[in-house]
């Protein structure tokens, strides 16, 4: 479904990744791990097409998609949440998902400004839509909301309905559980795997390792901008070099 | 070839005036992120002041000097007063809050000066000097060397000394600056004070030539900032070349086609150096940034 | 149907509103008062579109008073020197200010911040320049006079009561065409640029086709208004579209509040109360002159943004908000103990 064929990002003189290549298939949780400056959020963001790669090829059901526009990609089926959460703060939750739905709409500025039929029809049906992708996640009673007045716990849940909302094929949750509690975290891990159960691939980038080994078919892992591994998590457990890249992050943090 | 070299002179005449004002608006800029709307407006009440003081009998060089002082003293009370209570606000609201600076502070100087034209003496005898087939004033020499001796003092005030280093540091990167001990607030006070002179010493050098008015800092405020944008706002190289090129522009554009279409013959020449390079001719592109 | 927890128009707000214009001349019986709410309201459909571009789409016009002028010489021209009806007028005055915003908006969507403001400022300086001096089509600096009355339906709609009337019927369409978008999916994909332009787009939302949009719709507001002025004022010239009358659209949209449809209209109804007390007092008191007006809006800009940064509509309206919401947690208490 995504293959990402020898992908290099530079910001200036600085390397974030570095001739990357990986693929899987649909159906599967995939986690992007590595320590931190790996350049994992670096890689989600040029699969969201946020920016583009500096050179290489990143290809989403056979269709070139890294030198198209963000704006193409939720209509193609590639759908995200946002590390440093992204919310529209000063709109409602359920404002928020409908936003979700603006691909899956099409009333236009024209058709909005005089109201033509069926305006309404389709807004009450977007409104629908929403509250099912709420009710989904746990939000239900928070529904209306300001988004800008709600903790960090229930920010990640809003972000994944919205993104739930385009109805994408493939879901990118970037450390969607940075920040959230342990039960928190099992919920979250909960919800993934009942969306990959929908139909839905999802790749993850996660700090949380247990959340990672026990929820992923596939783990790609990055060090320095490289990839250093590739496999299911009971071979990435036990591969030499991923200990070495984590170990050795490890003694940097206590050597600091 | 007579008439060529007639426009290029008024062009870099007008054009270093307005290379004065746009390095006014790249020193306010380049610290703050603020676009000072009222930096035309620092122009004006250079010329109105002097006028003024002269009126009172003072002698020309303390006018001069009292002028200068005036002004900056306006600069530093309009930072004081509208830029430090709003600070962070997004571009579109200090865009309006410095229009409403300026709209305010011409207002006042209609009411002080009223809305006639004021005279004042050059710097030096004023006989026009001929150079080959093209007359030039000597006021307007001073004019173009009051602004490369700017120029000069920009560089050596922002490249050679402390306060300089401290400038730099704040237009690169404001907390890193606060963590080193400069008080990003008093730099944002320090650039509108030497805007501020800047805009006088641009006021003082054409009061001889335009004659000012009340309204005199609006068009020479526009242009200053077209020209800002132009040569890439934030690049000092960049604005005075912005300035020369509107000059010129202007000039060329009242000389061959005609005087009241020179406005509309410079914007459009702007409109479109703009469409081609957004950012302005040494504006640097904007470079993405990695983990959002 | 109602959505609970999505922005929706306020229809008794609207009655209301629609009920005080209607009962205003039967009330305010003086002409030159009168001739004033007629130039309100067609103020008031300049400054609803300024405040969608600004509030919703996020950009700044320092040029919209181009747009009133192109649309009022568009008109003057048809109905003067080519005899045509004033509705013929009308398609020119909106087909002409759309497509000047279109070329506008679409070549300069890469520009933002202050090289889009700087490019309005220099648009409308164009416009200007080009109707003073263009002569043979736009009479030059003394403009066109003689601009016939508009007639509907055989009945000429003359100064005073009926073109009162026939302004706020366009204004009113205006304010509800606004809130209409504002209130819609359009809308929410606005706000949603408003408050992560990268979260708006990664949903999928196509930001610059919107920003344009809005801004051609903002061009034909203004383009309409200056087809209302022209046959209100039987003459017109350039002076009436310079940049202090931009300044001027934008102190109304910024007085009020951007976000907000309904601060578009008051801003505009206080600046022009503004005018008219200035215009009164100064005809008693010899300091008031028309530059007293300028301070007063310098000043205006300055402390609105200094203090009320949002404009009064929102800050009022969430004020009061505030207020009941208070009041019915200290009933709920009340009862509760």
């Amino acid at each position: 479904m995504l293959e990402v064929k020898n992908v290099t990002k530079t910001f200036g003189g600085v390397v974030a990744n570095k001739d990357v290549s990986f693929s899987f298939e649909e159906g599967q949780i995939v986690g992007l791990i590595g320590p931190n400056g790996a350049g994992k959020s670096t890689m989600f963001n040029m699969i969201s097409a946020i920016f583009p790669p500096s050179e290489g090829e990143i290809i989403f059901r056979k269709q070139r998609i890294d030198k198209m526009p963000t704006n193409a990609m939720a209509p193609l089926g590639i759908s995200r949440t946002f590390q440093n959460l992204q919310v529209f703060k000063n709109m409602t939750v359920v404002e928020n998902v409908m936003v979700g739905r603006h691909i899956r709409t099409k009333t236009g500025t024209l058709r909005a400004a005089l109201k033509l039929p069926g305006t309404k029809k389709e807004e009450v049906s977007a409104y629908d839509k929403a509250m099912e992708y709420i009710q989904f996640v746990g939000l239900q009673d928070l529904y209306d909301h300001l988004a800008g007045n709600l903790a960090l716990g229930k920010l990640r849940l809003l972000e994944l309905a919205r993104a739930l909302a385009t109805e994408p094929k493939l879901l990118l949750l970037d450390e969607i559980a940075a920040g959230l509690n342990h039960k928190e975290t099992k919920e979250m891990s909960n919800l993934i795997e009942k969306i990959r159960n929908n139909g839905t691939t999802v790749f993850v980038v996660e700090h949380d390792m247990d959340l990672v080994m026990s929820i992923c078919d596939k783990i790609i892992v990055l060090d320095q901008g490289e990839k250093i591994a590739e496999g299911t998590p009971r071979e990435i457990q036990s591969n030499q070099r991923v200990i070495t890249a984590y170990l050795g992050a490890e003694v940097e943090k206590n050597a600091q | 070839m007579s008439d060529f070299l007639q426009f290029s002179v008024t062009g870099i005449t007008i054009g270093s005036i307005y290379a004065i004002v746009a390095l006014g608006f790249v020193t306010i800029y380049s610290v703050t992120k603020v676009i000072n709307m009222a930096q035309g407006e620092f122009v004006m009440l250079g010329g109105m002041i002097m006028f003024t003081f002269l009126g009172i009998g003072l002698n020309y060089w303390l006018s001069f000097l009292l002028t200068i002082l005036a002004v900056m003293a306006i600069g530093w009370v309009m930072e004081k007063a509208i830029i430090q209570p709003t600070k962070g606000a997004d571009p579109i609201s200090l865009i309006i809050l410095t229009i409403g600076a300026a709209i305010f502070i011409r207002g006042v100087a209609s009411m002080i000066w009223g809305k006639g034209q004021v005279r004042v003496p050059a710097f030096t005898s004023n006989e026009p000097i001929s150079i080959g087939p093209a007359t030039i004033t000597p006021q307007s020499i001073w004019v173009v060397l009051i602004m490369l001796f700017i120029v000069l003092l920009l560089y050596i005030l922002i490249d050679r000394t402390m306060i300089g280093k401290a400038f730099q540091a704040c237009s690169v990167n404001p907390m890193a600056a606060r963590l080193m001990g400069i008080s990003p607030a008093r730099m944002s006070s320090f650039s509108f004070t030497l805007s501020a002179v800047l805009g006088a010493i641009a006021g003082l050098a054409i009061a001889p030539i335009m004659f000012p008015a009340y309204d005199t800092g609006l068009m020479l405020g526009i242009k200053g900032f077209s020209a800002a944008i132009l040569g890439g706002l934030g690049s000092a190289p960049g604005a005075v070349l912005g300035g020369l090129i509107i000059g010129l522009l202007e000039s060329f554009g009242a000389g061959y086609i005609s005087s009241g279409l020179k406005d509309a013959v410079a914007f459009t020449a702007i409109l479109v150096i703009l469409l081609i390079r957004p950012s302005g001719i040494l504006g640097e592109r904007n470079v993405g940034k990695g983990g959002l | 149907m109602k959505l609970k927890g999505v922005q929706q128009t306020n229809w008794i707000g609207v009655g209301i509103f629609v009920l005080i214009v209607l009962i205003f001349p039967f009330v305010v019986t003086q002409s030159f008062l009168l001739n004033h709410a007629t130039f309100t309201g067609i103020y008031v459909i300049v400054s609803l579109g300024l405040g969608l571009l600004m509030g919703y789409a996020g950009q700044i016009s320092l040029g919209q008073a181009a747009f009133y002028g192109v649309g009022a010489y568009a008109t003057a021209i048809m109905t003067t020197t080519y005899g045509l009806s004033p509705w013929i007028g009308l398609i020119f005055s909106i087909a002409i200010a759309a497509l000047l915003a279109y070329i506008m908006g679409y070549t300069m969507a890469r520009l933002s911040g202050y090289y889009l403001a700087m490019a309005t400022l220099a648009f409308g300086i164009i416009v200007h320049s080009v109707l003073v001096e263009w002569r043979s089509v736009t009479l030059g600096a003394s403009g066109f006079y003689g601009i016939p009355s508009i007639n509907i339906f055989g009945y000429t709609i003359t100064q005073g009561i009926p073109y009162y009337y026939f302004v706020w019927a366009f204004a009113i369409i205006g304010i509800i065409i606004c809130l209409n978008i504002v209130h819609s999916r359009v809308g929410r994909a606005l706000r949603s640029i408003h408050d992560s332009e990268i979260a708006s787009s990664a949903m999928g939302v196509e930001t610059g086709k919107y920003k344009t949009q809005i801004f051609v719709l903002s061009a034909i507001f203004a383009g309409v208004a200056g087809w209302l002025f022209a046959h209100m004022s039987y003459s017109i010239s350039p002076s009436s579209f310079t940049l202090d009358a931009s300044i001027i659209f934008l102190a109304m949209v910024v007085l009020g509040g951007s976000s907000s449809v309904w601060g578009a209209v008051l801003g505009t109804v206080l600046i022009t109360m503004i005018q008219v007390t200035v215009h009164t007092l100064g005809e008693q008191f010899t300091f008031i002159t028309s530059e007293f007006e300028h301070v007063v809006y310098g000043l205006i800009l300055v402390l609105v943004i200094i203090f009320m940064p949002r404009g009064l509509f929102p800050t009022i309206s969430s004020w009061l908000n505030n207020k009941m919401s208070q009041r019915s947690s200290e009933t709920q208490e009340k009862k509760a103990s």
